[in-house]
């Protein structure tokens, strides 16, 4: 009886520290592919090829002052950092990072749990994230701050629901929620090749719910301060940094889950497959910042809601009559 | 129908995707500041030096030109008279923080004396160090001659 638990808690540790680890060192990989994209070096100094850079980085948010503004409404900006990192990393829970392998006689399960609805609990566990953003904006009692949160949670909120649409394509191929499930089901051919559509309505409503470049409206520096986080500092501020690359760590992962057929590939171990699809998916993110600019407001809503729901709508259509007619 | 075609498949953006990707791959242009020099071009004017005779002794005859032509009013001269009805220099002083690097006091110099050199490590800790000397200026003089003969260069 104590022994499963023991397990649990120790693959919990495990994949903690591993997402906390890939979540620094993809700051550094941003820096350095942009850095790149755009004829430079990117950090060099702290460390052989500034490898250092993000221990640097944390060591400073760390030491610097932690400072609550006089005004602000302090439990929910407290609670605010919280919310959008918790739930980043509680959607790691279902994801299953290869196949079951036996170890000494022993069975090993590579993921936390396997839900039977584990799609339904990743989309909602990530919706939890928005009120991070929300309260934080109410919290900070600037109009900056309120503005940014606004934007932020509208484009979060338009933009899942072509992702929930996008999502249920691969679904209905896969006949399950399980994400276990539906990686197994897409052993013979990845789900990407007929849900091409799909996929990509889901990459840029993944880009768009992480508020990433072309579509961090909410973090416009340019136009709004910084968005909903520019009265917290230190550590609390950091979090929302953690917390906004775990979410896009989460939406690769779901990515590879559904439509890159997880850990199924030829002549690696699954696990290298699997870590190899997502940092491929967490690359375009970056390509697609180096690439493009910043879309309008009103570009960026009549896009979500005129363009990519619909497209979503009718690819499920006609997914669901292929389905209905095969089977 | 081209204009469909290419919304559909969103060939702008993969076309800069792929501009993107091949400057990835390109040879990077930083130079990494403190550890490496950024090269300088033949014409380039940094701190300024003044040339001496063989024997050690300025050239510089204090003809006061150059403050006089100086825009940024950087450099100061006392003169003094010597013994056999001479004219010497009791202070010649350049203030780098006032410089501008604008080359008017080589162009304006009759005598050949002072000179835009090709230092521009000019940074330092305190104030003081920035206004420098006649003495400074000859040490200068020294140094970029052995830079120009270590690249066999006429000054």
């Amino acid at each position: 009886m104590l022994l499963p638990i023991v397990f649990t808690i120790i693959k919990i540790l495990i994949i903690v520290t591993v997402i906390l680890l890939a979540v620094a060192y993809m700051t550094y990989a941003e820096r350095k592919v942009i850095g790149a994209m755009q004829v430079r070096l990117g950090p060099m100094h702290t460390g052989p090829y500034g490898l250092l850079q993000p221990i640097a980085d944390a060591v400073k948010l760390i030491a610097k002052e932690d400072l609550t503004p006089d005004m602000v409404d302090r439990p929910v900006f407290i609670l605010a950092p919280l919310l959008t990192m918790v739930p980043a990393l509680a959607g790691f829970a279902v994801i299953p990072f290869a196949d079951n392998f036996t170890v000494f006689g022993m069975e090993i399960k590579p993921y936390i749990t396997d839900l039977n609805i584990g799609l339904l609990y990743v989309l909602a566990i990530s919706s939890v994230g928005t009120y991070g953003v929300i309260m934080s904006g109410w919290a900070s009692n600037s109009k900056y701050a309120l503005l940014g949160s606004l934007r932020s949670s509208a484009q979060v909120l338009s933009y899942e629901t072509a992702m929930g649409l996008a999502l249920v394509a691969p679904v209905l191929l896969a006949g399950s929620l399980s994400l276990r499930e539906i990686t197994l089901a897409q052993s013979g051919m990845w789900f990407v090749v007929p849900q091409i559509v799909a996929f990509m309505v889901y990459l840029i409503a993944a880009i768009a719910e992480t508020n990433r470049a072309p579509f961090d409206l909410a973090e416009a520096e340019t136009e709004i301060v910084a968005g909903f986080h520019v009265e917290y500092s230190s550590m609390k501020f950091a979090l929302f940094f953690l917390g906004e690359y775990a979410n896009m760590y989460l939406v690769s992962t779901i990515a590879v889950v559904m439509f890159l057929g997880g850990w199924n590939g030829p002549f690696l171990p699954p696990l290298v497959w699997f870590v190899l699809k997502v940092l491929f998916i967490m690359f375009i993110f970056l390509w697609l910042r180096a690439t493009l600019p910043r879309l309008r407001f009103d570009q960026l809503m009549s896009l979500g809601w005129k363009v990519l729901i619909p497209i979503a709508l009718a690819n499920l259509m006609i997914t669901a009559i292929v389905v209905h007619i095969v089977r | 129908m081209k204009n469909i075609f290419d919304t559909l498949l969103l060939t702008e953006i993969f076309q800069g995707l792929g501009i993107t990707l091949k400057h990835l791959f390109k040879k990077k242009v930083t130079y990494k500041y403190p550890f490496e020099d950024t090269p300088i071009f033949p014409r380039f004017r940094g701190v300024q030096y003044i040339k001496t005779h063989e024997n050690g002794a300025t050239k510089c005859v204090g003809c006061y030109l150059c403050q006089k032509v100086c825009p940024s009013e950087c450099i100061h001269i006392v003169t003094d008279c010597g013994p056999n009805g001479e004219r010497l220099i009791r202070k010649y002083e350049l203030d780098l923080s006032r410089c501008i690097y604008c080359g008017f006091c080589e162009e304006a110099c009759p005598v050949d004396a002072v000179h835009m050199g090709r230092n521009y490590h000019t940074t330092d800790s305190t104030r003081d160090h920035y206004v420098i000397n006649m003495k400074t200026l000859s040490e200068n003089y020294k140094k970029e001659l052995a830079d120009a003969q270590a690249k066999g260069e006429q000054l």
